[in-house]
C-alpha cells in the first residue's frame, strides 16, 4: 500500500515534469503532416508532375520534426507542419490537375480516331447504298444506270487495252504526251504505233463515239508558232487514227497552243506535261464540245 | 555633440530590431490571395480561400502592434494565408480539369455513339 502510493506520486511528478518541457509527446499537426508527406509521396500522379511541391512539403516536415526533437513552443510545430501538410496537398491537386490536363491533350487524337472510323463506315455505307441503287435502277431499265454501267465497262476495256484514260464531262480522255514527238516536230515518232494502234481499235469496236483531238504546247516560243505546232501535232494524230481505219468524219481537231497548261511552264517536268495531245471520245453519239476559251 | 555609451546603442539597436514586421510575408499572402480568386476558387474551394482571407486579415490587424510577439505572429499568420490561398488554387485548378476532362469524355461517348449509329440512307 505504501509502496503504491509512493509510485503514484513519482508517476505525478513524472507527469508533472513533462508538462513543463511543454513538449507534449503527440502533436495532432505534426502526425497529420507525416500522414500527408506520405500520401503526396505515394500518389503517382504527384509524383510524376509535383515532384518540386512534393520535395517543399517533405523539407517543411523535416523543419517541423527538428523544433519537436529541440522541443520548441508547440504553437511552432504545429506552424510548421501546417505548411507541410498544405504544401503536400497542393502537390496532389496539382497531380490531379497535370493528369487530366495529359488526358485532354490525348483526347484530340482519340477524337481524330473516332471520326476517321465514321467517315470510312459512311463511305463503305454509301458505296454499299449506290451499289444497291445501281441494281435497282437496272432492274428498273433506268436509261442513267445503264449509260453509267455502260461508261464503266468502257473505262475497263480502255484500261485492258492499257490506254491511259481519265473521264471528264466532255468525254473520255486520252493523253498523249510529248514523248511521241520530237522537240519541234509534228511527226509522231515510231513509238507511238502502240498506243494509237489500241485508240484505233477501241474506235472501230464503237463506231458511234465521236472525237475531237487537241493539240497543247509549252510556253517556249512565240503564239503563232506553238498554235501552229499544236495544231499540226493534233492532226498528226488524226491521220494516225485515219490509218487505222478510223472514218475521218468522226475526228475533229483543234490546236490550242499554249494555252491550257496541266503544268507549270517554270521548269522542265512541268513543260514536258503541257506539251501533249489530248484525244476526247464522245460519251454518246454527239461530237465533243469544244473548250470554253480562256 | 555627444557620443552615447556603446550599451546604450546596442540597446537601442536591439529594441530597432526586436520588432522587424515582415511586411514582405503580408505582400506573399495577399498575392497568394488574390492568384486563388482569379483562379476561380471562391467557386471550387470556398473553404480554403476563406481561411487564407481570414488569415490574412488577422496577419494584417496583428501588424499594426509593434511588439517581438506580433511579429511572430504575423509571420506565421502570413505564411499560412499564402500556404491556404495556395491551396485553394491548386483546388480550383485541379476542379477545373476535372470539369474539362468530364466534358471531353462526354463528347468522345457522344461521338462514339454517332460514329456506331447505323448510317441513315
Amino acid at each position: 500500500m505504501k509502496l503504491h502510493m509512493k509510485f503514484m506520486a513519482l508517476a505525478a511528478l513524472t507527469a508533472l515534469a513533462a508538462g513543463c518541457a511543454s513538449t507534449p509527446k503527440n502533436i495532432p499537426a505534426l502526425e497529420q503532416a507525416r500522414q500527408d508527406v506520405r500520401t503526396a509521396q505515394a500518389d503517382a500522379n504527384a509524383q510524376r508532375y509535383a515532384a518540386k511541391e512534393i520535395e517543399e512539403s517533405a523539407r517543411l516536415l523535416t523543419a517541423a520534426e527538428t523544433a519537436f526533437k529541440e522541443r520548441q513552443d508547440v504553437a511552432e510545430i504545429t506552424h510548421r507542419a501546417y505548411l507541410s501538410t498544405q504544401t503536400a496537398k497542393v502537390a496532389v491537386e496539382l497531380g490531379k490537375t497535370k493528369s487530366a490536363e495529359e488526358r485532354i491533350a490525348q483526347s484530340s487524337a482519340e477524337r481524330e480516331r473516332i471520326r476517321l472510323e465514321a467517315r470510312t463506315r459512311e463511305a463503305e455505307a454509301a458505296t454499299a447504298a449506290a451499289q444497291s441503287a445501281q441494281a435497282q435502277a437496272q432492274a428498273a431499265g433506268s436509261q442513267l444506270a445503264i449509260e453509267q454501267q455502260r461508261r464503266a465497262q468502257l473505262e475497263e476495256e480502255m484500261e485492258a487495252l492499257n490506254i491511259a484514260a481519265q473521264r471528264s464531262d466532255r468525254g473520255i480522255v486520252v493523253t498523249l504526251g510529248d514523248v511521241l514527238f520530237d522537240t519541234g516536230k509534228a511527226e509522231l515518232k515510231s513509238g507511238a504505233g502502240r498506243q494509237l494502234d489500241m485508240l484505233g481499235k477501241f474506235l472501230q469496236e464503237h463506231p458511234e463515239r465521236q472525237v475531237l483531238i487537241e493539240g497543247f504546247t509549252d510556253s517556249v516560243g512565240s503564239d503563232e508558232y506553238n498554235q501552229e505546232l499544236s495544231r499540226r501535232r493534233a492532226e498528226a494524230v488524226r491521220s494516225a487514227l485515219r490509218s487505222r481505219g478510223v472514218d475521218e468524219s468522226r475526228i475533229d481537231v483543234q490546236g490550242y497552243g499554249e494555252q491550257f497548261p496541266v503544268g507549270t511552264n517554270a521548269d522542265a517536268g512541268g513543260r514536258q506535261l503541257n506539251r501533249r495531245v489530248e484525244v476526247i471520245l464522245s460519251n454518246g453519239s454527239e461530237p465533243v464540245p469544244p473548250r470554253a476559251r480562256l | 555633440m555627444r557620443s552615447l555609451s556603446l550599451p546604450a546603442l546596442l540597446l537601442l539597436a536591439a529594441g530597432c530590431a526586436s520588432t522587424p514586421i515582415p511586411k514582405d510575408k503580408l505582400a506573399v499572402a495577399e498575392q497568394a490571395v488574390q492568384r486563388a480568386e482569379a483562379a476561380g476558387a471562391a467557386e471550387h474551394a470556398s473553404g480554403d480561400l476563406a481561411l487564407a482571407r481570414e488569415k490574412l486579415a488577422q496577419a494584417n490587424a496583428a501588424a499594426d502592434e509593434e511588439t517581438s510577439k506580433a511579429a511572430t505572429e504575423v509571420t506565421r499568420l502570413a505564411e499560412q494565408s499564402a500556404a491556404d490561398a495556395r491551396l485553394a488554387e491548386a483546388r480550383a485548378e485541379s476542379a477545373k480539369a476535372q470539369k474539362a476532362v468530364t466534358e471531353m469524355e462526354d463528347g468522345l461517348r457522344a461521338l462514339r455513339e454517332e460514329a456506331s449509329r447505323p448510317v441513315q440512307r
